[in-house]
């Protein structure tokens, strides 16, 4: 064939009962622009009892093309279209349905296209009329945002995309693919796509090949339609083994989805009664233009219908109608797929044979940002797939694991006593702790040491070792992308001033609790290298420090007992203050294990700062924000101090919080690292650490007076209040009344001052 | 709320490396708006030492972008092709030839062909913007003597030649690359109405940043997406100052409510209301943070007050509307929403001492014009001389 030659088209439109919107198919199918000779059509009428073929035997006298018909009594679609195709004299095969209105290039279009692909896939766009209800837009959205997703230059082809309103392929291809299957009744395009995936044809959408789609559908067909689907479905996976879990993404039991498809499965009067309250709803949702309550109900009143379907097939054919989400949890594993860095694009040949067959996994500054199955379904990579195919790889059904940002939110569902293990994904499978049957744990997954969240690890789960680690990716998925952003504009951004390594010129660990925490803490900081001179220990009352008073060049660690410095863990704190504005960096520890009751209570009541990202505190007010989070009995002292500054005083947390204070007074920064946390044995018991607790708080209200500068219009009644509120949300009202009490004040006072304005405040300066 | 100082607006772009901010003397913080390619990534409040914004500290402020940084990383691999339609900018004034000056400055520097750029001087009281706009080459010059905001947009859409209006206000100054970030968004068949981020030009005034604390033309930096069952919240889109509309949705919907929005007792909500009568009709509406402007908030101190009054009223009056008109019972549900979520909780927020934006006469100012939204839509309707 010579380039410039264009291909035989025949045209085939099957039709029932449509008489006047054939008419006007036929009238857009005269006014084509291709040459004489270039195109037939065949209208194959099934069981046409409105005078159809009358109307196309009428047509033929005026029709500039050779047009013929064929007519069928199979109620069959699959059936008259290969009818059609029987008849059909070119090379190619345009199928149209009979509600199309074709743009004079429609056929050109495909002719052109199909010199270099097997399936051309058309631009049906869909017209609502000016009277469209609700269902017309709702469709038209869908469509348009189906045609949309294919005509983006990444798309990977799946059987879904083919379908039979305005397709077209080669003739030979279609016969050795054996045409439509008759047996179907529904969903035959689909289930064409999927052998013309297998034998690796070759698809592409072409916008041009414009009709317009009068939605001839209804709500109330679709749900029908929906329910025929649900039973297709489950005889599709009969007929191609290879994509059984592929079809219908199964939401997780326990959501409102998931009922809803059990709901289904089950069918009889629940499915019934169910779906008649879903009907009444949407005409009552309908007519109240309630449209989020609308989709909503729509969307519920297909799934039953769906998975109502779905169980009539599964029950005919002998099967369990249960279909749970336990069977989706299974993916490849990880170290089997290959890795593709997202700067070395576009990947090789061998690459992409490999990708086709096993998934793949992309990764950006090393970050793992997007992972891919293999899919039977969808045709070969190429690579243009490559180019960041990460906008639509965003949600991911299968494998998914709880996880939260605070520790104390993933302890439903463990017993205590839980152990807290970091698992480090930078890492691979080495970074993963050693799961072996044993108590619940719960894990804290890192990236670099950026935290991404915690993931509760009941017993049983824990021998399901493979593909955890796939599982984990995905799930923080999120956070990992914006790790791999951050790393690009670090990147764009030009280097810092790198400088050698910081080391602390002192580290304080303070004593909250007899034993040998401290000697022990101090032994681990030994081995990272810090020099054992360096290393002081705060007794509970000792007297003040003495800190040196260095040039500022260096910094001085505070932490307590109990923690457990890793490797890593010092330069990413110090990083900080590498930024000659900031003067601390302060940072949070995390449990290493939560042992009892009480410390599960101490956990839950302490909130938790969330996202992996460090930030900048450039005011006193965004502080004091955060204080519930830095100053609680369960939120050690962890942070860095650059060296010259006065010291804490007997490194209490009011002391602390003071020093921020001040040092933000002074124009200085302070940062938030969360790179900087440890794992932190928390106290079993602390006697006598409720008294000391409020009289930090006490403390905390002191340091926290208003600045004198406050001008009159300052709401200082929210500062005084501060303290109350803090320990009363943070621990108990009953603490927060003893620190009040310690402050010389009372609840009356303070309310009657929150209502007075700065004046009041002002009488309790004095 | 603390003592006010004077906040810097400054523009970075990162490809062009980060250096320090000097000249800022005066300021203790500065907005930096960070861009990426043109398309801004973050906002920052950073703060001001020793007159400066060090390079180090927006470094060390990154990672506040990373989730935005992320959404634009992955657009770029796959640009939408655009085809080049005439575009149509209108911008309703009335007496203000001082500001409209800049604004037809900006819109000269931008870089879409063809455009055309009308002036709709809406009952003009002097002929200072006849000679401004006869000054100025490329830009017409369209009299509307039907007072009211509203009737001004219409009457510069229906007198647009362009397939796509877009809208903006006299007091903004526009983004050479601001056409095209909202013609991309309308490349898409089902989003009808494009709109984009405005920020602040100057946070000078206690006025000014009273208004930004109130939330200014705030909406994020990540674009999104707003369907037909966010018609009664559409107020999520953006406002009036950033918009772009095709000039066939713009017809079949009948353009702007002359019943509302400035220069009629419903102060404001003309644009809101439009956008949830486009959203009811199927269409979409795509906020896109790359399409922005620069708006100048009023300085004069008891200009926010006013300004959120109107607001108030502008909110209500559309619900009102909606209900009244349009039949969606959806606006009663939002409406109560919005008064127990938004003016209740501030109101709390401020009673209680906790920390909160707006001190207790602006949350007031706000409350008394939700109460009067709907009394002042129906007066607009019935009482008034149209």
């Amino acid at each position: 064939m010579s380039p410039g030659e264009t291909l035989r088209t025949s045209v085939i439109v099957c039709t029932h009962n449509r008489r006047d919107s054939l008419r006007d198919l036929l009238h857009g199918l005269a006014a084509q622009d291709s040459p004489p000779g270039g195109m037939d059509v065949v209208v194959a009428a099934d069981s046409c009892t409105d005078g159809t073929p009358g109307e196309v035997l009428e047509a033929m006298e005026r029709f500039p093309h050779p047009l013929e018909l064929v007519e069928t009594w199979a109620r069959n679609a699959a059936a008259a279209r290969n009818a059609g195709a029987r008849k059909a004299a070119g090379e190619v095969l345009l199928f149209l349905d009979d509600d199309m209105l074709p743009s004079p290039g429609l056929v050109r279009e495909h002719a052109a296209a199909q010199r270099d692909a097997g399936v051309v896939i058309g631009y049906a766009r869909p017209v609502p009329g000016a009277d469209a209800r609700l269902w017309q837009l709702h469709a038209r959205i869908w469509w348009e945002d189906r045609f949309r997703d294919m005509a983006r230059p990444h798309h990977r082809f799946s059987y879904q995309d083919l379908f039979s309103g305005n397709f077209s392929i080669k003739r030979e291809l279609f016969l050795e693919a054996g045409g439509f299957d008759e047996t179907l009744g529904r969903l035959e395009d689909y289930e064409l796509g999927i052998r013309l995936v297998k034998r690796n044809a070759l698809f592409t959408f072409r916008p041009g090949a414009l009709t317009l789609h009068r939605e001839s559908g209804s709500q109330q067909k679709w749900l029908q339609r929906q329910e025929l689907e649900g039973g297709t479905f489950v005889r599709l996976e009969a007929m191609h083994p290879e994509l059984r879990g592929r079809f219908h993404r199964v939401s997780p039991d326990g959501t409102l989805s998931g009922w809803l498809r059990h709901t289904g499965l089950r069918g009889g009067w629940g499915a019934r009664a169910l779906l008649d309250i879903l009907g009444s709803l949407l005409s009552v949702f309908e007519r109240m233009r309630l449209r989020g309550l609308w989709q909503m109900a729509l969307g519920s009143a297909g799934e039953v219908l769906y998975w109502r379907g779905a169980g009539a097939a599964l029950r005919e054919e002998g099967r369990s109608p249960v279909v749970s989400d336990a069977a989706q949890t299974e993916g490849p594993s990880l170290r089997e797929k290959p890795i593709l860095e997202a700067e070395a694009l576009p990947p090789g040949e061998t690459f992409i044979r490999e990708a086709a067959e096993k998934g793949y996994r992309i990764t950006l500054s090393g970050v793992p940002v997007a992972s891919a199955d293999p899919e039977p379904g969808l045709t070969l990579c190429e690579p243009r797939h490559f180019l960041f195919p990460l906008s639509l790889a965003g949600y991911h059904p299968r494998g998914t694991l709880p996880f939260f940002a605070n520790p104390a939110d993933a302890l439903p569902g463990l017993s205590l006593p839980v152990e807290i293990v970091v698992a480090d994904l930078e890492k691979g499978e080495e970074g993963l702790p050693s799961l072996v049957w044993g108590p619940d744990m719960m894990l804290l997954a890192r990236w670099e040491r950026y935290p991404l969240g915690y993931v509760p690890l009941p017993g049983p789960m824990r021998c399901e070792r493979r593909g955890l680690l796939e599982r984990l990716l995905r799930v923080f998925q999120e956070p990992l992308r914006g790790i791999a952003a951050l790393k690009l504009l670090e990147k764009e951004a030009g280097r810092g001033e790198s400088g050698g390594v910081l080391l602390p010129d002192l580290v304080l660990i303070r004593r909250r609790q007899p034993g040998p925490g401290a000697e022990e803490c101090a032994g681990e900081l030994e081995h990272l290298g810090v020099e054992r001179g360096k290393i002081r220990i705060l007794e509970r009352d000792g007297p003040r420090l003495e800190l040196p008073a260095g040039a500022g060049g260096g910094a001085i660690i505070l932490m307590e007992d109990g923690m457990m410095p890793e490797a890593g863990w010092l330069e990413a704190l110090l990083e900080g203050l590498r930024n000659p504005d900031v003067d601390i960096v302060v940072s949070q520890a995390f449990p290493a294990s939560i042992l009892t009751g009480d410390q599960a209570r101490l956990m839950r009541s302490r909130p938790w700062r969330r996202g992996p990202f460090p930030f900048l505190f450039e005011e006193r007010e965004r502080l004091l924000e955060a204080v519930p989070w830095l100053l609680h009995p369960s939120a050690p002292l962890l942070a860095a101090i650059r060296t010259g500054l006065p010291a804490p005083d007997r490194g209490s947390d009011a002391g602390h919080l003071s020093l921020l204070c001040s040092s933000l007074e002074s124009g200085k920064l302070v940062r938030y690292e969360p790179r900087g946390t440890l794992p932190w044995r928390l106290p079993e018991s602390d006697p006598g650490g409720r008294e000391r607790l409020a009289e930090e708080y006490a403390a905390l209200g002191r340091c926290l007076r208003p600045r004198s500068t406050s001008s009159p219009g300052e709401k200082t009644p929210a500062l005084a209040g501060f303290a109350w509120r803090t320990a009363k949300e943070g621990v108990s009202r009953a603490l927060a009344l003893r620190s009040l009490r310690m402050l010389g004040m009372t609840l009356a006072e303070l309310r009657a001052l929150s209502g007075r304005g700065a004046g009041g405040n002002a009488r309790r300066q004095g | 709320m603390r003592e006010f100082h004077p906040i810097a607006v400054r523009e970075v772009h990162l490809e062009r490396g980060l250096t320090d901010l000097g000249g800022l003397e005066g300021y203790t913080q500065a907005l930096v708006v960070l861009r990426r390619r043109g398309q801004p990534i973050g906002e920052l409040l950073l703060p001001v030492r020793r007159n400066r914004v060090t390079a180090r500290t927006i470094r060390d402020a990154l990672p506040e972008c990373a989730r935005t940084a992320w959404s634009h990383l992955v657009r770029e691999g796959h640009p939408a092709r655009i085809s080049r339609p005439l575009v149509s900018v209108v911008v309703c004034t009335r007496d203000r030839a001082h500001w409209l000056g800049d604004c037809l400055k900006s819109l000269g520097r931008l870089t879409w062909t063809p455009l055309e750029i009308l002036v709709v001087d809406n009952c003009p009281t002097t002929d200072a913007t006849r000679r401004l706009v006869e000054a100025t080459p490329g830009v017409e010059y369209l009299r509307c003597d039907t007072p009211g905001l509203d009737n001004a947009r219409n009457f510069g859409g229906g007198a647009a030649r362009g397939e796509i209006v877009a809208f903006t206000d006299d007091d903004a100054r526009v983004d050479p690359g601001w056409i095209t970030a909202l013609v991309m968004c309308l490349e898409d068949p089902t989003v009808a109405v494009a709109t984009g981020v405005a920020f602040p030009l100057e946070i000078e005034t206690p006025a000014q940043f009273l208004f930004e604390a109130a939330g200014g033309f705030r909406r994020g930096l990540l674009p999104r997406r707003l369907g037909m069952a966010h018609a009664p919240w559409a107020g999520a889109a953006g406002a009036g100052v950033n918009m772009a509309v095709r000039k066939e949705v713009f017809l079949q919907t009948g353009g702007f409510d002359p019943y509302l929005d400035g220069g009629t007792p419903t102060l404001s909500g003309g644009d809101h209301e439009f956008f949830s009568r486009v959203l009811a009709r199927g269409h979409r509406i795509a906020y896109e943070p790359s399409a922005c402007v620069w708006h100048l908030h009023r300085k004069e101190s008891d200009a926010v007050g006013k300004t959120l009054f109107g607001y108030g009223v502008g909110v209500y009056a559309w619900w009102t509307r909606s209900l009244w008109v349009d039949r969606e019972y959806g606006a009663v549900a939002s409406s109560v929403l919005w008064f127990v979520h938004y003016h209740l909780r501030n109101l709390l927020r401020v009673l209680l001492g906790r920390s909160s934006p707006l001190p207790l006469s602006l949350v007031l100012a706000e409350m008394r014009g939700a109460l009067w939204g709907p009394w002042a839509y129906l007066r607009s309707r019935f009482f008034s001389r149209l």
